[in-house]
């Protein structure tokens, strides 16, 4: 899986969990560039991109991702 | 040694000329020793709770550092066999995370809570005819207790999850477990910070740096001995015979709670933080403007930050990873929706969180009724949160506009007033009281009795709460207010340096010898 594709499927999850259709994001949005993304969501968006990419974060990347270029660093590696 | 004492000026001058005459390599040796004299001066006693907590981190930490190491896969195994041998590996450093975390919390638990827990079940068991007399222990808190505890587990946990090696030297590690500045109230400090912010570094004498920590200590001065310390006066006056004042010196009471509290305890982290600013370490902040907070949510993410984020990291995250929690999700999900899954789960782990961070400041279920409180009101935000923006855009209110900012502030003000009802009541019965004057019709709006405070106290009251405002003010807008004043002139600099010194010395409360109260956050 390319970097390309792993940001459209990003995408769509991101879009589904803010209810936000208009939702983009790159590499270096962090959650203070998307509203409502606080510790509640976090978790409920980090079950959604496991479902999506089938793959598990350790703790250590939950609580260590500084933006969605970590986030799709991780998924590169795993998936 | 409580900040605000000479013992403490005198203490702090000495471990400052110390550091700076040290070699830079041997510096954390002379913070260990200063540490450890601070700590033990309140009582060799106390003392040995901490070493015990101190060696039994530092042993399990390099365990689990040993296993990690040790652990390889051969090149030639099979995928599912790695999984398993990685599961067994894991297995192993779980049982030593689990050992010292039920170790050092086990600790905590039976000083702090197994008298409050054996007359609780007395309690409980009561009410079904089951009559028992507990055996209750006299026993003392370790000063400080609650807050390296919890350090010092965050870092075997972080150890565990790989965020952060294992550090090998033992008298480093207990210079991380005792760190004068932030043992007796925090913050609660991750080790991977404090290295980072340059606890074991040396780092050289900066004039501006030093001015600014002094600047910073000379303000929590201010904010515990001007503010916190006089409006104590007046809290402490209405709570302790509510039954005779009407409503809205109940009202101000509570109100001025709010301030004491939070002068009281961003107060001490000033002092903490200026300290540690001076020899050019870097330690957490625990408070970000918190009463500009527009919702009760935002409020949690800039009052007791390092509390809260400890409780984010090491709780409600682990919950909702739990296998329970996850099993439970799946199953909601395929009977009533995503929605509905995440929302629960989610509701579970808050009320979770939020029943230990009110048992986390003490052993009372006032404050139990306290944590509650702000998960439901938290569950409610997240609840109601779609109706709540629905009905903001059928009304067409602008949400950028001031005004509606400063609703919202008040709002959330008025909320955090309501919880400190509960949280400093000295039991549920006379939140209850308090609360009851203020809704029964009975109770007059006001009466002629004092507060406690004299004109001229209130006007110092409330000039030194106005500054309080106006620097919270500048921290809101992410403008350091030294900063400000370092780009002035000369003259006005030291006019301004000198009236905050000369307003601690003179409007100060002091008690026999220039001692002073001591702050809230000692007794959790």
């Amino acid at each position: 899986m390319n970097r390309e594709e792993i940001f459209e499927r990003l995408n769509e999850v991101f879009r589904d969990v803010f209810d936000d259709e208009e939702l983009t994001v790159t590499e270096d949005t962090t959650a203070a560039d998307v509203d409502g993304w606080d510790s509640l969501v976090h978790i409920t968006l980090i079950s959604a991109v496991e479902d999506e990419f089938d793959i598990k974060f350790d703790m250590k990347s939950i609580v260590g991702m500084k933006n969605v270029g970590d986030m799709a660093d991780i998924i590169e590696r795993e998936a | 040694m409580i900040f605000t004492s000479l013992k403490f000026i005198l203490f702090i001058s000495a471990v400052f000329i110390g550091y700076f005459i040290f070699p830079k390599r041997y510096r954390w040796i002379w913070l260990l020793i200063s540490s450890y004299c601070f700590y033990f001066s309140a009582s060799i006693k106390y003392g040995f709770y901490l070493v015990f907590s101190t060696i039994s981190t530092y042993i399990a930490a390099l365990a689990i550092g040993k296993i990690t190491e040790r652990f390889s896969v051969p090149p030639d195994m099979g995928k599912e066999e790695k999984k398993a041998l990685r599961r067994k590996n894991d297995r192993k450093k779980k049982l030593v995370v689990s050992a010292a975390v039920l170790i050092n919390f086990g600790i905590l638990f039976f000083i702090k809570y197994y008298n409050f827990s054996v007359l609780s079940l007395a309690k409980f068991t009561g009410l079904f005819g089951f009559d028992f007399s507990p055996h209750t222990l006299s026993l003392v808190l370790p000063v400080g207790i609650s807050f390296y505890t919890f350090q010092v587990i965050g870092y075997i946990i972080d150890v565990y999850r790989g965020v952060c090696d294992p550090q090998k030297n033992f008298f480093k590690y207990a210079l991380f477990a005792s760190y004068f500045p932030q043992i007796m109230q925090g913050p609660i400090g991750r080790y991977q910070d404090l290295v980072s912010g340059g606890l074991f570094e040396g780092r050289s004498f900066d004039y501006d740096r030093a001015m600014f920590g002094l600047q910073r200590m000379t303000f929590g001065f201010f904010e515990k001995l001007v503010i916190a310390d006089r409006l104590a006066i007046a809290v402490n006056t209405v709570w302790a015979d509510y039954a005779s004042y009407g409503k809205a010196e109940i009202i101000f009471a509570c109100i001025l709670y709010a301030i004491q509290i939070y002068a009281d305890f961003a107060g001490y982290m000033d002092i903490a933080l200026g300290a540690s600013e001076v020899m050019g370490i870097k330690m957490a902040e625990n408070f970000d403007a918190p009463y500009f907070a527009a919702s009760v949510p935002e409020f949690w993410r800039r009052w007791h930050m390092t509390l809260g984020s400890w409780f984010r990291e090491y709780l409600f995250y682990p919950v909702m990873r739990s296998g329970w929690c996850s099993a439970l999700g799946k199953k909601l999900k395929k009977s009533l929706g995503k929605g509905v899954s995440s929302k629960t789960t989610t509701v579970i782990a808050l009320l979770c969180v939020w029943f230990f961070t009110g048992l986390w400041h003490g052993s009372s279920w006032h404050y139990v009724a306290w944590g509650v409180y702000y998960g439901i009101l938290i569950i409610l935000s997240m609840l109601l949160a779609p109706l709540f923006d629905k009905a903001v855009d059928k009304l067409s209110l602008d949400r950028e506009r001031p005004s509606y900012k400063l609703v919202q502030i008040l709002k959330t003000f008025a909320l955090v007033c309501v919880g400190y009802v509960l949280f400093r009541s000295d039991s549920l019965s006379q939140a209850k009281g308090i609360f009851m004057s203020v809704l029964s019709p009975a109770v007059p709006l006001s009466t002629p009795l004092g507060i406690g405070l004299d004109a001229k106290d209130l006007k110092v009251a409330l000039v030194a709460v106005a500054v309080l405002f106006a620097v919270d003010l500048f921290r809101y807008k992410k403008i350091d207010p030294r900063s400000v004043i370092s780009k002035q002139g000369l003259w006005l600099r030291w006019i301004i340096y000198f009236a905050f010194i000369f307003a601690v010395l003179i409007y100060g409360i002091y008690g026999p010898g220039y001692s002073s109260a001591s702050f809230i956050y000692f007794q959790f």
